[in-house]
């Protein structure tokens, strides 16, 4: 994949006790510390990944970890400024192309942007079975499955600008890191989406 | 109906001068310049697919353009389908009015918006700032273009003709003024995080979002835009209300056509196989949902566009706003983007200027600022005919407005005397009887009258002493000569 050109970090894992051991050494890649400050984290990656033992992964002496799991446990507006202030966002994703390396989310019952746009670093959990060849396919696996989502977004790599003397500068409102964790083989659980 | 778009009440002459007489400008406008065309050129060498994909590009845009009303009912039923508010606009005054009795209704104040150069044509900032709202530009370079009040000088770098200090002065500026600790230096850095901090503030305090789309897709109803700072998503997702201000140009017939299409702006823009984000709106938030707007409005904008349909500049409205045709031309490079008096600079805008507003608005632009060196057309993944449309547009200028007697006649004498041998060699003979008054070390430097124009930022050598033709002359009626290699000095 094009991602670790496009200055994207990636990780692979087989499914299981590996998993978390991935997601917790990409959290540790992707986040600052601040010295005697958790790092917050915005868990979100969606129904497809309930079954991840996140609290394995981002263990509560090291991770403020809130979570989103299911129909909405948080007072409205909560969850915005619970995104506004994390260090890291998780998510899920609908489709991954290789040629451009590019990663797709949908906003869908379950799963949602933010945590992939406020924090200054975004975690992306891939099957690796949601990696298409091209964008085009992509594209296709999007409109192959009903209705358009309110709001997606297709990430090819970090936030970045190059308006300040046409220099290049990452992270300049959406997340300065970003990272994938992929998948390979097939999950426990995995129904198929 | 011709459209209306913001001029710099600065005659040409004017605009021209104050940016050749500033080199600053000009070094910096010229090295962004090469470097997206270069960074655009590399792209395309190392992507073979993207060679084929432009293609099919343009085509997917051609096609749409060709069937546009039946494409735009569909949008707009779609969107409507999808939950989001259609409007068609005719130009500023309406879009304008729409999204100010918009806020008053919702009670809204403050508006955040990503780059938009419909937005900058309609003149939208000043017009919402004009009936009370809080207008703020978050794409980094506009955020600077805003705070400086000026408008953009490149069409993906709108900063591009400032540099870091005057950056950093004017981001010390408003830290000033807001209370709170500046940048704390001067370098790249510190200054995007300095705006990154700003603003974050704002998007979240904010109760509008506009942005413009680089695309829309009729099939499916889908507002698609490109970034690569992410600000479009912020603005797009965060305030309570979307607003979605788009040309009738953008629409696409299928989600294949998008495919076919939506790599074009990074690839021909800044040499990218994508942007760092392409955002695809289809609706406001889903009931029950927390994320994303509450309401979705699409505004499809006119402007002075429908008059091109079905005529010889129709591909004009297939262009997707990449900038390739600014990078490569030899004029832009120089004279930078606010030269061109209004929002579009660059071979596009210097054709498209007086085709949305009128071939009395800035007619200067399809006559004087423009070589016929074709660069812009071997650039745009477009293929728009721009050098064809140059010609075209001068010629009609010429028809409608006529030409001051002055130049008529210069153009007559000098056809008269440059079209037949005789003519011209008696020109020359004469020419030549002259020149010693208008030479400088050896160089012709000076003209009388208006021929002296011509001069005024170049020589020439000066007429030889024995021209080729009075040699050949010479040589046959001298025999000794006609044997003789010697050619004439």
């Amino acid at each position: 994949m094009r991602w670790e050109a496009l200055g994207g970090h990636y990780w692979e894992s087989e499914p299981g006790a590996g998993l978390a051991q991935a997601v917790a050494a990409a959290a540790d890649r992707l986040v600052e510390r601040a010295p005697e400050r958790m790092p917050s984290v915005l868990w979100w990656p969606g129904p497809a990944w309930a079954a991840l033992a996140w609290k394995a992964a981002l263990p509560a002496g090291r991770w403020a970890v809130t979570p989103v799991t299911g129909g909405g446990p948080m007072e409205p507006g909560a969850l915005r400024s619970v995104a506004a202030s994390a260090a890291l966002g998780v998510t899920g994703a609908a489709w991954a192309a290789a040629d451009t390396g590019s990663v797709a989310l949908a906003s869908e019952p379950g799963q949602g942007l933010w945590p992939s746009l406020l924090p200054p670093s975004h975690l992306i959990l891939l099957r690796a079975a949601q990696v298409v060849p091209t964008l085009a396919d992509g594209l296709r696996v999007m409109r192959s499955e009903g209705g358009m989502p309110p709001m997606a977004k297709i990430i090819s790599g970090p936030s970045s600008t190059a308006d300040i003397e046409g220099q290049l500068w990452v992270g300049v409102h959406g997340p300065g890191r970003v990272g994938v964790v992929v998948v390979t083989g097939p999950m426990p659980d995995d129904g198929g989406r | 109906m011709a459209g209306s778009l913001p001029r710099d009440p600065a005659p040409w002459a004017v605009r021209r001068d104050r940016a050749l007489a500033n080199p600053r400008l000009r070094a910096n406008i010229g090295r962004v310049a090469r470097r997206l065309a270069g960074a655009r050129q590399q792209a395309y060498a190392s992507y073979p697919a993207g060679r084929a994909l432009r293609v099919a590009g343009r085509d997917a845009k051609r096609r749409a353009v060709a069937h546009l009303e039946p494409l735009l009912d569909q949008l707009r039923d779609q969107l409507s389908a999808n939950g989001a508010r259609v409007i068609f606009a005719e130009g500023p005054k309406e879009v304008a009015d729409y999204i100010v009795s918009l806020a008053a209704r919702r009670g809204a104040q403050r508006v955040v918006k990503s780059k938009s150069m419909l937005t900058e044509e309609l003149d939208l900032n000043r017009r919402l700032a004009a009936a009370g709202l809080t207008v703020r530009e978050t794409d980094l370079g506009e955020y600077i273009i805003q705070l400086l009040d000026e408008r953009p000088s490149h069409i993906l770098a709108p900063a591009a003709h400032r540099n870091r200090q005057e950056i950093a002065a004017i981001f010390q500026d408003t830290a000033d003024r807001a209370g709170v600790p500046g940048p704390t230096s001067d370098e790249v850095g510190p200054l995007a995080a300095f705006a990154r901090a700003r603003l974050r503030e704002e998007f979240l305090a904010a109760d509008i979002g506009i942005t413009g789309a680089n695309f829309l897709v009729a099939e499916t109803g889908t507002v698609v835009l490109v970034t690569n700072e992410g600000n479009a998503d912020m603005v797009a997702s965060l305030p309570p209300v979307h607003v979605v201000v788009a040309g009738i140009d953008k629409v696409l017939d299928t989600w294949e056509d998008l495919a076919a299409v939506i790599q074009q702006p990074a690839l021909s823009g800044v040499g990218q196989r994508l942007s760092a984000y392409t955002t695809l709106i289809s609706g406001p938030r889903a009931p029950g949902a927390e994320e994303g707007p509450e309401e979705l409005h699409v505004l499809l904008v006119d402007n002075g566009r429908r008059p091109l349909l079905g005529g010889p500049y129709a591909d004009v409205l297939t262009c997707i706003r990449c900038g390739a045709c600014y990078n490569v031309c030899p004029v832009y490079r120089q004279v930078g983007g606010h030269a061109y008096g209004s929002t579009y600079a660059g071979p596009i805008g210097a054709v498209e200027t007086p085709l949305l507003a009128g071939l009395n608005f800035l007619p200067e632009l399809p006559k004087s600022l423009c070589t016929l060196c074709n660069a812009c057309v071997d650039a745009c993944p477009m293929d728009i005919a721009l050098p064809d449309h140059f010609i075209t547009l001068r010629r009609q200028q010429v028809d409608e407005r006529g030409e001051p007697s002055t130049t008529r006649l210069t153009y007559r004498t000098w056809g008269r005397l440059w079209s037949s041998p005789r003519q011209y060699q008696r020109f020359l003979a004469w020419a030549r009887r002259g020149q010693r008054f208008m030479m400088r070390q050896g160089r012709l430097v000076r003209a009388p009258g208006f021929l002296g124009g011509w001069f005024e930022t170049r020589d020439m050598p000066p007429i030889a002493a024995e021209t080729f033709h009075e040699w050949w002359a010479r040589r046959a009626s001298s025999p000794a000569l006609s044997r003789s290699d010697e050619a004439p000095s």
